[in-house]
């Protein structure tokens, strides 16, 4: 027994000779092995039914009946064969490599058992791949009378995992291979890829949508339709605040719009204030941290907007609980169209926007109050400020940036966010989200141009005025600086 | 006189609360009522819960839900990684590297949800990826790295840069300075992270509406469609499990705070007295 465990703890211990790029590569390769094994492939046919079956299930099968169009088939998985053997070998193989590199390493260079896993790894990943593409032959498709699209290998999610780990295994492998030593700097390098692909790209597209249109055959052509599409020349008569006016129809569509986000804006703002003072007040009195109190008034926030909205329909319905209980305590005869009668569906749609959008007035207000020095207040009365130039010449200016960050995050939502006027409204008002979703996802041509339009002009109208606020913002602290 | 002054404050709190609270308690009592589709009080009962999974529209309900937490769990995990990982390198650039890259960013954070989504969507179109649950979590995690940048980014500012380089002085290799060492300190950043984009996800309808077809369904977009064809008392009772459940989630998160506020609290007292 002695004698064999000297070679067992030797290897042990020359096991942690093993590069750490060799390490990593062995977890992805043990993955791809025990998912070979897994019921993890589903293979979705068109008629939707799902057949949940291991590569392993495939290979040893060979074939498999299917029922398509209430006809019988025979799907044969001959011409993959080779391929999956070679999927199942080559894991194999690797982990044996890593396994077996202490022993390896005094006859061949490290660095050449290095290069031959790395290229081991890169052909089994793209064998398994060429396995799955021809699982099914295309001569069995035109015979079933399928398209290659109704053809569809979904992985679940232990393979996506497998291939995911697989390709940053041989990225590894490959920077061990060549001698590379990883830096933690170059940890940021495939994020500025994402910010190139997810941020940049989509930035430009929506510059370029507003005035390319991609043509039948492919090529893509200049265009101005969709700028012509939202100036066509159709005037509405609509009332603003009581006073009748003939306006064109999208600019009419963005005033109403405008109007509601510098209500809710304003609304959110008389409300938040107060309140933010008054807790902040409490909090230094009592010297306690209000985060449980505070935490009661964010709470709503993390309830769907959407539930809430309809929570407020269902508040002021016809057959609402509003109307219910006028009625029921004789206040009134009739049920009250709250929703139906266009002043007060206004005004409330506006009560229900405040309602969504107050918490994110009041977090950053009160989080400048909070940390206002009660010195500054005590400084302001003993040069001889009432309590009114105390607020309004002190207290007031230095809370601004609050103000302006609060107005931030109510006004611009505010703009776009249609679900609540089209839910109280159940779908009278058009606001200019609404108007934008339609465009974007209507079958013309013409008027997904026009959508991507108004998109731009949004996106260029919401940066000038976050422009605009943000330079108040600097100003204002400015200000604070002085005092 | 004193407590005058007190009362009048008091009366406005509570003044705001009922009014932020008012739906969400038209909806919890209402998801008891025994009167279907309807908001005439009939009397108590508890099926609207026993059915609410139940049925085409609980199978809806079901599904939507399902998905959107699987949506919003791969999102907020993955942007998380990606944001750590890319801050921890990004910490390694120039002062004005960083700055420019940051600013990049938050590009997104100022434009509006409904643009965005749109762009994501004209993306997906360029590059050739057809709509479906593999754009709607690409969508959301591109959506909710800005985030999750914004809030490890600090974390890992405030980091004392000689600590790592302490661990690398008694011998530890850099990836065990970053995972011992860098990676425990900026762990509160990394649960924020993951709780503001999985809540952001969960909430979520503008992007998700441009970026998934007609087969993939998230929890707002099953709501917003059941909220515009009328009463469904299934709603009253979903609402009410998720009050429960983020009342629960946040009062336990908030306990530690409140413990050490009760401590301080007593403290004060026992100063003052004396």
């Amino acid at each position: 027994m002695q004698g064999l465990r000297d070679p067992i703890r030797s290897y042990l211990r020359r096991l942690g000779e093993v590069p750490l790029h060799l390490r990593a590569l062995l977890v992805p390769a043990i993955l791809l092995l025990v998912s070979f094994f897994l019921p993890g492939m589903s293979l979705v046919l068109f008629t939707r039914e799902k057949l949940r079956l291991s590569l392993f299930q495939l290979l040893t099968s060979g074939a498999m009946r299917l029922t398509i169009h209430e006809a019988p088939f025979t799907l044969s998985f001959g011409g993959a064969t080779p391929f999956l053997v070679l999927a199942l070998l080559i894991p194999i193989v690797i982990v044996a490599l890593v396994l077996l590199y202490p022993v390896i390493t005094s006859r061949v260079p490290g660095r050449a058992v290095s290069a031959a896993t790395l290229i081991l790894f890169v052909v089994g990943l793209f064998t398994r791949l060429l396995a799955l593409s021809r699982l099914v032959p295309a001569s069995f498709l035109t015979e079933a009378g399928l398209t290659s699209g109704d053809v569809l290998f979904a992985a679940t999610a232990i393979e996506n995992v497998a291939i995911l780990l697989a390709i940053v295994g041989a990225i590894l492998a490959f920077f061990g291979t060549l001698g590379i030593v990883v830096r933690v700097k170059m940890l940021s390098y495939p994020y500025f890829l994402w910010l190139i692909v997810f941020t940049i790209l989509p930035l430009l597209l929506i510059f370029l949508a507003a005035f390319f249109e991609r043509s039948p055959d492919g090529s893509l052509s200049f265009t101005l339709d969709g700028f012509h599409q939202l100036l066509v020349d159709r005037v509405v008569d609509t009332d603003f605040y009581g006073i009748p006016l003939k306006l064109q129809e999208y600019f009419s569509v963005f005033l109403h719009s405008l109007d509601y986000a510098v209500a809710t804006t304003i609304g959110c703002l008389l409300i938040a204030y107060p309140l933010a003072y008054v807790m902040a007040a409490r909090t230094r009195r009592l010297h306690t941290d209000s985060s449980l109190m505070l935490m009661f008034f964010v709470l709503p926030m993390w309830i769907n907007t959407m539930l809430r909205t309809y929570a407020w329909r269902a508040f002021f319905g016809q057959t609402g609980v509003l109307n219910n209980l006028l009625l029921s305590l004789h206040v009134i005869s009739d049920p009250i169209l709250f929703l139906k009668l266009d002043l007060l569906s206004d005004i409330i749609i506006k009560l229900v926007l405040v309602n969504d959008f107050l918490p994110f007035m009041l977090l950053p207000i009160y989080s400048v109050l909070v940390k206002l020095d009660d010195n500054v207040k005590q400084a302001a009365h003993d040069l001889g400020a009432n309590a009114r130039q105390t607020f309004f010449r002190v207290v007031l200016p230095l809370s601004l940036p609050g103000v302006i960050s609060g107005i931030q995050m109510v006004f611009m939502p505010s703009l776009t966010f249609y679900m609540i006027p089209d839910i109280i409204s159940e779908g009278s008002v058009t606001t200019i989200g609404s108007t934008v979703q339609a465009f974007i996802l209507s079958e013309s041509g013409t008027q997904q141009l026009a959508g991507n339009v108004l998109s731009l002009l949004l996106l260029i109208f919401v940066l000038i005025t976050m422009g605009i606020l943000r330079n108040s913002d600097r100003e204002s602290g400015g200000g604070g600086m002085i005092l | 006189m004193r407590k005058m002054k007190q009362l009048i404050p008091n009366i406005y709190i509570a003044l705001v609360f009922l009014f932020l609270y008012l739906p969400i308690a038209v909806l919890i009592v209402f998801s008891f009522n025994s009167v279907p589709k309807s908001f005439i009080w009939g009397g108590f009962t508890l099926n609207n819960y026993a059915r609410l999974f139940s049925g085409n529209d609980g199978g809806e309900l079901l599904a939507s839900l399902l998905t959107t937490l699987r949506v919003a769990a791969i999102a907020s995990v993955s942007a998380t990684f990606l944001a750590v990982v890319s801050c921890l390198g990004l910490s390694y650039f120039s002062k004005k590297i960083q700055t420019l890259v940051l600013n990049v960013t938050y590009v997104p954070n100022i434009m509006p949800e409904l643009v965005t989504g749109i762009s994501f969507m004209l993306l997906f179109a360029f590059i050739g990826v057809p709509k479906g649950e593999v754009t709607l979590v690409l969508a959301h995690i591109a959506f909710c790295v800005p985030f999750a940048v914004l809030s490890i980014n600090p974390k890992l500012r405030q980091l004392d840069k000689n600590l790592s380089e302490a661990a690398r002085d008694l011998g530890a290799t850099q990836l065990q300075a970053i995972l011992k060492v860098i990676i425990p300190e900026i762990m509160p950043g990394i649960v924020s992270s993951i709780l503001l984009t999985f809540t952001l996800s969960v909430d979520d309808y503008l992007v998700s509406n441009f970026n998934v077809d007609s087969t993939v369904q998230t929890l707002p977009m099953t709501i917003y469609s059941m909220a515009k064809h009328g009463v469904n008392p299934k709603m009253n009772a979903l609402t009410t499990i998720m009050f429960l459940a983020i009342f629960l989630l946040l009062l336990a998160a908030n306990i530690k705070s409140i413990a050490e506020t009760h401590e301080k609290k007593k403290k004060i007292k026992e100063v003052l007295k004396k």
